[in-house]
């Protein structure tokens, strides 16, 4: 098991998903969510070889748990969200989202409300490496109703 | 008067650091020291003072901290 990956934070090393959904386990839970946000092998059909991500790390771990104690105080769940830095692989989470919820309805919601906000307010940058360069990619508009 | 700048990404590439002091005219805001820093950029920049998010026409102070934030790229 990766260490400390049980709170909302950043973190150098790979994210241990299964580790970040024990973290929001209660007896009084019936849904436990686990979202992972994955590097993609591709942008508009060019290949991408891997992510690299940097964070303002402070001010990006307090805007995280302000999100998941939203998320918590709207749906009555708990949230944790682990975010990685520096270079992450294709097919490794670069993010990790646990909800655990009395029932799914409120995981799903506050689950989607935890990954919309943090890629509108949380000071992260995503650069993917291709095989002849590199480019730094914004976040764009989340697609679809999300609360 | 002497602030400090605070780069990231894109910013921290082209400036070739992570924080940089710089001067500034007494009266400058967060967008007029951005763009007195990277004349002629054309990226849509966010703003922290002193590590809280503000608005382009906050005023800046000696000795403040200007945290210049690219658009985000988080998930």
């Amino acid at each position: 098991m990766s260490a400390g990956t049980n709170t909302t934070r950043m973190i150098a090393g790979p994210i241990d998903a299964r580790a970040v959904a024990d973290a929001v386990r209660s007896p009084a839970y019936g849904a436990v969510l686990c979202f992972e946000g994955v590097g993609r092998n591709e942008l508009d059909g060019r290949p991408v070889l891997a992510l690299e991500y940097e964070a303002w790390t402070e001010p990006a771990e307090r805007e995280m748990r302000a999100i998941c104690d939203e998320a918590a105080a709207r749906w009555s769940v708990r949230a944790v969200i682990v975010h990685r830095t520096g270079r992450v692989e294709i097919g490794e989470p670069s993010v990790v989202i646990a909800v655990g919820a009395a029932h799914r309805s409120e995981a799903y919601a506050a689950s989607r409300y935890c990954i919309d906000e943090l890629k509108v307010r949380v000071p992260i940058w995503k650069k993917e490496i291709y095989a002849d360069g590199d480019a730094w990619i914004a976040n764009t508009p989340a697609e679809g109703p999300s609360k | 008067m002497r602030i400090r700048l605070r780069y990231f990404a894109v910013l921290r590439e082209r400036a070739g650091c992570d924080v940089e002091d710089v001067e500034v005219p007494d009266s400058c805001d967060a967008m007029q020291a951005f763009r007195q820093r990277f004349p002629g950029m054309d990226l849509r920049v966010g703003f922290a003072r002193n590590a809280e998010i503000c608005a382009p026409s906050t005023a800046l102070h000696a000795g403040d901290e200007l945290a210049l934030l690219p658009p985000l790229g988080g998930g």
